[in-house]
């Protein structure tokens, strides 16, 4: 069964949320269904099951913990791999208007223009879900039938600051993808897609034991490929941003945890303590001990 | 109910309390977190903090957080009016524009909140109109009550939700 964006959302918002800034819908799907169409911006992720999200040219599968970002006028479809409870997150187009104009004149934005920064087509890919996140997702789906005080005051608060969230996170797609060397805007938006989830993943990974081949293979390009790009946008190598990704989460569980100086770094894929050791001294300027010991100090 | 009076509404409670106090509950980012913000943060024209014992003035911005609620549950708008006495006026829902008055009647300190230039349109009515109205009545009556001495009825639990206490 097939059913367009329009039909679906006139079905869908009696029974579920339609709010000033937003439509927010949850329902179970199977894979017998398929929604197709253009929405308008929004998000989409799943609480159990998965979808298989093609957007325009571009195939992803979202999973629970992860999202895609759904840019205006973008053609969408949306298959139920299995039976499935997919979140649809749709924000009217007023207010994102209104979010990245705001964006514009708020931020360093020399040398773009306020159309640019309207089209979110650079965060339009698979993304990883945060706490934050999920909490103000959970908090929009009460809000619907809930009778706290302000309630739609504090929905199209939060719904605005999902926004802001995409509205920055595109801003700096923009500057970024500006530093690449390629000079058809298609191939560019591309390459720089495929970095940033390459990017993403490895944030997400860097519990795991991983090589840089890995990384590329996220990124779809070779490892010398993946390597110089990624350099030429995040201003450091893959390799240094997991390394600065472990670190600061080490630096992390020193201070607010009581987990031996061993196991954090066994947690992060060192080999040797002393290794461990050698490379947080150089980061911090502080060995693990050291910086231990000043916290309890203090 | 004629298309016009759905842009405003007008709220009046009686506190046993002196006029000055009153308006330090509005005026004040200390005043506003006694009885209806978990943190109310205020910055002057320049960006500057005020502190939570200063008086705010017009111009000032402001971002806040409610008991109940994590972080990242914000409002953020603006003080259009201050007098330092009896004025004080901020934009919130929509940007709407609630005007706080502080005038004697009586014998008590009569506290009168004014809501306006909401939009009209059926869907506003409904979502603005009737729920900020709402919100008010409960903060108003959790205001009246701390200032005359009696219980904060805030719900602080950000486990505990769907209650008109927050």
């Amino acid at each position: 069964m097939v059913i367009s964006p329009l039909s679906y959302l006139k079905n869908k918002v009696h029974t579920n949320y339609n709010l000033a800034d937003h439509y927010l819908i949850t329902e179970t799907i199977d894979s017998t269904s398929q929604v197709n169409g253009v929405f308008g911006m929004g998000i989409i992720t799943v609480s159990e099951g998965s979808l298989k999200a093609q957007i325009n040219q571009s195939a992803y599968d979202i999973t629970p913990g992860s999202f895609i970002v759904v840019n205006e006028g973008s053609l969408l479809t949306l298959k139920a791999n299995k039976r499935s409870t997919m979140w649809l997150l749709l924000f009217k187009s007023s207010v994102a208007k209104v979010v990245a104009a705001e964006l514009f004149h708020k931020r360093e934005t020399d040398g773009l223009n306020y159309e640019s920064i309207r089209n979110h087509q650079l965060v339009e890919h698979i993304h990883y879900i945060n706490a934050s996140l999920t909490d103000r997702l959970m908090i929009l789906l009460k809000s619907g039938s809930s009778c706290a005080s302000f309630q739609q005051l504090k929905s199209d608060g939060i719904v605005r600051s999902i926004i802001e969230d995409l509205s920055s996170k595109n801003l700096e797609a923009i500057q970024y993808s500006a530093k690449l060397p390629v000079k058809k805007e298609a191939t560019r938006s591309d390459l720089y897609i495929r970095l940033s989830i390459a990017h993403d993943w490895l944030a997400r990974s860097f519990k795991t034991a991983l090589d840089m081949e890995a990384a590329a293979a996220v990124a779809m390009m070779s490892s010398a490929h993946f390597t110089r790009y990624f350099k030429m946008v995040y201003g450091i190598t893959p390799y240094q941003y997991l390394l600065e990704i472990r670190m600061q989460w080490a630096q992390e569980q020193i201070l607010n945890t009581t987990d031996s100086i061993q196991q954090i770094a066994q947690e992060i894929c060192f080999e040797t303590l002393s290794s461990f050791s050698y490379q947080f001294k150089k980061w911090c300027g502080l060995s693990p001990r050291q910086l231990r010991k000043s916290q309890m100090m203090n | 109910m004629e298309n016009s009076q759905w842009s405003s509404f007008r709220l009046r409670v009686n506190v046993n309390c002196k006029p000055e106090d009153a308006y330090r509950m509005w005026a004040t980012p200390a005043g506003l977190e006694n009885w209806f913000l978990r943190k109310a943060t205020f910055a002057d024209a320049d960006g500057k903090e005020r502190q939570t014992d200063e008086l705010l003035q017009e111009g000032d911005t402001y971002q806040w957080l409610w008991h109940g609620y994590s972080d990242s549950v914000k409002e953020v708008g603006s003080v259009l009016k201050a007098n330092d006495n009896d004025q004080f006026t901020f934009t919130f829902s929509m940007g709407s524009p609630v005007s706080i008055s502080i005038y004697q009647e009586a014998g008590e300190t009569i506290i009168q909140l004014v809501e306006s230039d909401l939009p009209t349109d059926e869907e506003t009515r409904l979502q603005h109109f009737v729920g900020d109205s709402k919100g008010w009545i409960f903060y108003l009556t959790n205001l009246k009550s701390v200032l005359e001495g009696g219980l904060d009825l805030r719900n602080r639990k950000e486990e505990l939700s769907d209650v008109i206490t927050a």
